[in-house]
C-alpha cells in the first residue's frame, strides 16, 4: 500500500508510521450512496465534514475540537466506519479501512472502539452490566467463554466499579458509574485506538475530572490512542498531546498542545482560546476576549473561500476567494489561514483592486 | 395536490391489483375451480367439460389473463345458482349493505361526538368515566351477541322494533345499534383526545378572551377540529362495519352483501362469492381514496406536504 | 452541555428508578386490572385441566346428551346431577360445554397469535432494520391487506380450503399480522437509531445479533400491549366465524359456535346465548384491560396522566 499517494499535504516522512491516518476525509449528508447522486443533489448535500486529514500516533491522543455543529462527531463516526465516509481514506496501522466490505470491517472493529457522549443512551437498558461489557468478547471471540465472566469482573475493577455490579442494569448507576461501563465495554474488545466523542461533558464538573483522570490512567496502563472530541478547551488541553481546531467541516489549525496554545495562528483558535478563563486572577483580569460576530453559517451552503472569513475579525477581500491550504508554521504546527500563507501573502494586493 | 392525487391513484391501483392477484392466487392455488363450480354430486364428465370450458388447464399466466379481460369489460361471470350475471345479484344486495352502514356509521360518529365532548369538557367526571367504560365495553362485546341480547331485551321483552326484513326505522334500530358499539368506543377515544388538545390550545384561548360565548367557541373551534382525526380513522371503520356486517344481517334478516356472499358458498355458487368479495374490495379501496382526498383537502399541511 | 442541576436530574432519576415497583405489587394495587388477569387465570386454569375436572365428577362429560333435560335453565338438577348453568338443546350441561369450548376458542386464539405475532415481528424488524426498498414492500403489503375486509377474504379462503381448526388458525393469522408488522416497524424504526445500537455496531455486532438481542428485548412491553389486543381481536374474529358457520364444526364446541346454536331458542332458553357470550365478551374484555394496564404501568407518560 502506497502510504504517500494522494494530495501531496505535508508528511513527515521520517516520523514512524502512526496508528490512525485520515486523508481528505469527507462526508456529506443527504447524498444517495453510491455515484448515482446527481449534481443537484450534491449541491443541496449538508457538508459536514469536508475533507479532514489528521494523524494519530501510537499511544498518542489528538484532542478534536468546535463548536457544536462544526463536524467533530461525524469526524469521529467516519473515521471509524460507523457513518460510511463520502470519500477519503482512512488507513489504520496499514489497513485501508473505507475499502473493507462490511464482514471485514466488522472485524476490523475490535481494535478501534467508541465511548460515547451520552452515557445512559449508549448502553442496552435490557442487558445486564456484565453481559454488556462481555458482548465484545462474544462477538470477536477473544477470550475462552469460561474465562469471561473473570475478565468482566477485572475490567469493572480497572475501571473502579465494583465487580458486583455486573448483575445490574445501567438504570441502576450514576451518569459518571455509566460511562465507567462505557469505558469498560470499549476496553473488552482490547482496542489500540478509541475515539472518545465528547464523554464528559454530558457529566456533572466533579465527575468530569475522575473520568479524564481514569481515561489517561488507563491509557498509561494499556498504552492506548485516543481520538478525543470535545468542545470544552480546558479539558482537551489537560489530555491532549496534539490538538485539532475544527471550523464548518474543516480542521483550521493542528499542533502540539502547547504550541497550540499558547502560541494559536488562526483567528478562530484566538478566539476559541480568549473565552477560557484562566484560573490566576491577575492574568484574568488583562485577558482579551475575542467575541465573535454572527452566527455558524449552515454547512449546506458554506461560504466561499475561507468558511471562517464571515466571522474572521481580521478577515480580508481576498479570504472570498481563495480557500487557504494547510501551512506549516512551525515545528508539527500547521494552519490554514491566508495571514499566514506567503504565498497567498503575495497574491493579495493582487486581488485587491 | 395533483402531485399528491397522482401519488394517491397510483397507491389504490396497487392495493387494487394486489387484491385481484389475491383472490386469483388464493382460488386456483387452494381450489380446483372447476370442482367449485359444479355441485358436489357432478359427474367426472361434467367436471372435465368444465375445465375445458373455462380453460382450467391453460398456463396460469393466460388464465390471469383472461380474468383480468374479464374483470375489465365488468364480466364476473354468470350465476351458477340463479343463472343471472353476478354483477347484477351483487350490485341489488349491496345498497342494503351501503344503508346499513352509512346509518351506523352516521349514528356513531354522533353518539361519539356527544360523548366524546363531555369527556373532553370535564375529564374524571361522570361523563368521561361513562366514555371510558363505553370505549372498552364496545371494543371487547361482540356485535352479533349485543345483536341477540338486543333481541332478548326489546324485541322479546318489551315489543319493539322489527328483528327481521330490510325498511324504515323500526328494522333499522337494533341491527345499528349492535354494529355501532365498536365504532362509538373508538370514535369517542378520538373525539376525547383532539378536544382535550384544542380546548388546551393557544387559538382556543385567543377565541374566549376575544369574548367569545362558549358555545360558539365550542362549535365554531373545537368541533372543526375534532372532527379532522375522525376522517383519518373512517376507512377503518368502514371495513371493521363490512366484517361485522356479515353477522349482524344474518341475524337480523337484512339482504345485504354479507348474507349474499354466505348463501352463495351455501349453494356452491363460485362466480358469485368471487364477485362478491371483488365488489367489495372495489369498494372500499375507492371510498379510501375519497376519504384520503376529503383529507387532504380539509387539512392544507396534507396537502403541502 | 448538561447545566448541573441537569445531570442532577439524571441523576436523582436514576436514584428513583432504582427500586422500580414490582409488577405484581403494581397489580395488586390495581382492582380492575387484578380482577381481568383473575379472570384470565381462571378460563385458563379451567381449560387446561378440564379433562381433570370430568375425571373427578367436578364438571359433567361435555359430549353427553340427555334427552329428558333438553334446554332446562341454570341450577337444573337433572338424574345427572346439578347443572349449574343449565343444558342445551341436546340436553349437555353448559358449563362443560362452555369449559371445553374455551379450550378450542382460547387454543385457537393462542396458536394465531403465535403465528401472527411470528410473521408480524420477523416481518416489522426486516422493514424497520433495513429500510429501503424492502421496507417499502413490506408496508405496501401491509396496505393492500388492512384495505380490506378481512371477513371476505377469510370466507373466500375457507371456502376454497375447507372448514378446519388448521385452515380457521391459518386464515387468522393472515388476516392479522399487518397490526403487529407495522407497531413493529416503527419501534424498531425509532430504536435503529438510538445510541446504544450505534454502540453495538462499534463493537462489532452484526445485524442481526442487534436486532436479536438489542432491538428485540427492548420491544417486549410494546409487543405485550399489542399481543394482549390482538388476542381479543382474535378471539372475536374466531368467534364471528364460527357464528355463522365457517368456522369451527359441530360437534366440537367453541364459544362462537356455541352462540350460534342457541340463537334458535333465543326465546325460550335465554342462558344458551348468554353465557358463551358473556365468556367471549369477558375474556376480551380481561386482555383488553390488560393491555391498557401494561401500557399505563410501562409508558411514565401514560402513568402520570393516570
Amino acid at each position: 500500500m502506497n502510504l504517500f499517494a494522494g494530495d501531496g499535504q505535508a508528511t513527515d516522512v521520517d516520523a514512524p508510521r502512526p496508528l490512525l491516518e485520515v486523508r481528505n476525509l469527507v462526508k456529506h449528508f443527504g447524498v444517495p450512496e453510491g455515484r448515482r447522486a446527481t449534481p443537484r443533489q450534491r449541491q443541496g448535500a449538508v457538508r459536514a465534514v469536508d475533507g479532514i486529514s489528521l494523524t494519530v500516533g501510537r499511544g498518542e491522543t489528538l484532542g478534536l475540537v468546535g463548536e457544536s455543529g462544526c463536524g467533530k462527531s461525524t469526524a469521529g463516526r467516519a473515521i471509524i466506519q460507523l457513518h460510511k465516509p463520502t470519500s477519503g481514506e482512512v488507513h489504520f496501522d496499514g489497513t485501508e479501512l473505507t475499502a473493507l466490505d462490511d464482514r471485514q470491517m466488522r472485524r476490523m472493529r475490535r481494535h478501534m472502539q467508541m465511548v460515547f457522549q451520552d452515557p445512559y443512551a449508549s448502553l442496552n437498558p435490557k442487558m445486564t452490566v456484565g453481559d454488556m461489557i462481555a458482548e465484545p468478547m462474544h462477538i470477536h471471540d477473544t477470550i475462552p467463554r469460561r474465562a469471561r465472566r473473570d475478565q468482566v469482573n477485572e475490567l469493572l475493577g480497572l475501571v473502579g466499579l465494583d465487580a458486583r455490579y455486573a448483575n445490574r442494569y445501567a438504570h441502576e448507576f450514576s451518569g459518571g458509574q455509566r460511562q465507567r461501563i462505557g469505558i469498560a465495554r470499549a476496553l473488552a474488545a482490547e482496542p489500540e485506538l478509541i475515539v472518545c466523542d465528547e464523554p464528559v461533558s454530558a457529566l456533572d464538573v466533579s465527575i468530569q475530572a475522575q473520568i479524564i483522570n481514569l481515561l489517561e490512567d488507563l491509557q498509561g496502563r494499556l498504552g492506548l490512542s485516543y481520538l478525543f472530541i470535545a468542545h470544552d478547551l480546558s479539558v482537551v488541553r489537560h489530555i491532549s498531546n496534539r490538538v485539532a481546531v475544527m471550523y464548518l467541516g474543516r480542521i483550521v489549525e493542528i499542533a502540539d498542545r502547547n504550541a497550540l496554545y499558547e502560541n494559536p495562528k488562526h483567528p478562530y483558535t484566538k478566539a476559541l482560546l480568549s473565552a477560557v478563563p484562566t484560573p490566576d486572577p491577575e492574568l484574568e483580569g488583562k485577558r482579551e476576549r475575542i467575541i465573535l460576530s454572527g452566527d455558524v453559517p449552515s454547512p449546506a451552503n458554506p461560504p466561499s473561500g475561507c468558511r471562517f472569513r464571515t466571522r474572521c475579525p481580521q478577515a480580508m477581500p481576498i479570504c472570498a476567494t481563495i480557500e487557504p491550504a494547510m501551512t506549516t508554521v512551525g515545528d508539527r504546527h500547521e494552519v490554514a489561514c491566508l495571514l499566514h500563507d506567503p504565498k497567498a501573502a503575495g497574491a493579495a494586493p493582487a486581488a485587491t483592486p | 395536490m395533483a402531485r399528491y392525487l397522482l401519488s394517491r391513484l397510483i397507491q389504490s391501483f396497487f392495493v387494487l391489483a394486489g387484491l385481484i392477484i389475491m383472490v386469483f392466487v388464493v382460488t386456483r392455488q387452494i381450489g380446483d375451480v372447476a370442482r367449485l363450480m359444479l355441485p358436489v354430486d357432478a359427474s367426472q364428465e361434467q367436471y372435465l367439460q368444465m375445465r375445458r370450458q373455462i380453460g382450467a388447464d391453460d398456463p396460469i399466466v393466460i388464465q390471469f389473463g383472461r380474468y383480468l379481460g374479464e374483470l375489465l369489460r365488468g364480466d364476473f361471470g354468470v350465476s351458477l345458482w340463479q343463472n343471472v350475471p353476478a354483477m347484477d345479484l351483487v350490485i341489488g344486495r349491496f345498497l342494503p349493505t351501503a344503508y346499513l352502514t352509512l346509518a351506523t356509521l352516521s349514528f356513531s360518529i354522533l353518539v361519539a361526538l356527544v360523548i366524546g365532548t363531555a369527556a373532553a369538557l370535564k375529564p374524571g367526571s361522570l361523563g368521561d368515566r361513562i366514555a371510558t367504560v363505553i370505549s372498552i365495553f364496545g371494543i371487547s362485546v361482540p356485535s352479533f351477541w349485543l345483536a341477540l341480547v338486543l333481541i332478548t331485551v326489546f324485541a322479546v321483552g318489551l315489543g319493539m322494533f322489527r328483528t327481521s326484513g330490510y325498511g324504515g326505522l323500526e328494522y333499522l334500530v337494533l341491527p345499528v345499534m349492535a354494529l355501532s358499539a365498536a365504532s362509538v368506543g373508538r370514535f369517542a377515544q378520538i373525539v376525547k383526545s383532539s378536544m382535550l388538545d384544542v380546548l388546551t390550545s393557544q387559538y382556543l384561548v385567543m377565541a374566549r378572551a376575544k369574548g367569545l360565548q362558549e358555545h360558539v367557541v365550542l362549535i365554531r373551534h373545537a368541533l372543526r377540529n375534532a372532527l379532522l382525526p375522525i376522517l383519518t380513522i373512517i376507512g377503518d371503520e368502514i371495513i371493521g362495519l363490512l366484517n361485522g356486517a356479515v353477522a349482524i344481517e344474518l341475524i337480523f334478516g337484512w339482504p345485504g352483501i354479507g348474507v349474499l356472499t354466505l348463501e352463495a358458498i351455501e349453494r356452491r355458487d363460485f362466480v358469485v362469492i368471487q364477485a362478491c368479495v371483488l365488489f367489495v374490495a372495489i369498494i372500499v379501496v375507492v371510498v379510501n381514496l375519497l376519504i384520503d382526498l376529503l383529507y387532504a383537502w380539509a387539512d392544507p399541511r396534507i396537502r403541502y406536504a | 452541555m448538561m447545566t448541573a442541576s441537569e445531570t442532577m436530574l439524571v441523576e436523582l432519576d436514576g436514584e428513583r428508578r432504582q427500586k422500580p415497583p414490582s409488577a405484581l405489587s403494581l397489580l395488586l394495587h390495581d382492582p380492575v386490572a387484578l380482577s381481568a388477569a383473575l379472570f384470565v387465570i381462571v378460563v385458563v386454569l379451567a381449560a387446561l385441566s378440564a379433562d381433570l375436572l370430568v375425571h373427578f365428577d367436578v364438571l359433567h362429560e361435555p359430549l353427553r346428551q340427555n334427552l329428558l333435560a333438553r334446554n332446562k335453565p341454570p341450577l337444573f338438577e337433572s338424574k345427572l346431577g346439578l347443572h349449574l348453568l343449565g343444558t342445551d338443546q341436546l340436553g349437555r350441561d353448559l358449563l362443560s360445554r362452555l369449559v371445553f369450548g374455551a379450550r378450542i376458542s382460547l387454543g385457537i386464539g393462542v396458536v394465531t397469535i403465535l403465528v401472527s405475532g411470528a410473521v408480524g415481528v420477523a416481518l416489522g424488524l426486516v422493514a424497520g432494520y433495513r429500510g429501503g426498498r424492502v421496507d417499502d414492500v413490506i408496508m405496501r403489503l401491509t396496505d393492500i391487506q388492512m384495505g380490506f375486509p378481512q371477513m371476505l377474504l377469510a370466507l373466500i379462503v375457507i371456502y376454497a380450503a375447507g372448514a378446519s381448526v388448521f385452515n380457521l388458525i391459518l386464515v387468522l393469522a393472515l388476516t392479522r399480522w399487518m397490526v403487529i408488522a407495522r407497531v413493529t416497524r416503527a419501534s424498531c424504526l425509532s430504536l435503529r437509531q438510538s445510541l446504544f445500537v450505534e454502540a453495538a455496531r462499534s463493537l462489532g455486532a452484526s445485524h442481526l445479533r442487534i436486532v436479536v438481542l438489542h432491538i428485540l428485548p427492548n420491544l417486549t412491553a410494546t409487543l405485550m400491549i399489542l399481543i394482549s389486543l390482538e388476542f381479543g381481536r382474535v378471539m372475536l374474529a374466531e368467534a364471528g366465524l364460527s357464528f355463522i358457520g365457517m368456522g369451527i364444526q359441530p360437534p366440537e364446541a367453541s364459544w362462537g359456535l356455541m352462540l350460534a346454536q342457541g340463537r334458535a331458542y333465543i326465546t325460550s332458553a335465554w342462558w344458551l346465548v348468554t353465557f358463551p357470550g358473556l365468556a367471549i365478551a369477558l375474556t376480551t374484555l380481561s386482555t383488553n384491560l390488560l393491555a391498557g394496564w401494561v401500557r399505563g404501568v410501562t409508558d411514565p407518560r401514560y402513568r402520570s396522566r393516570l
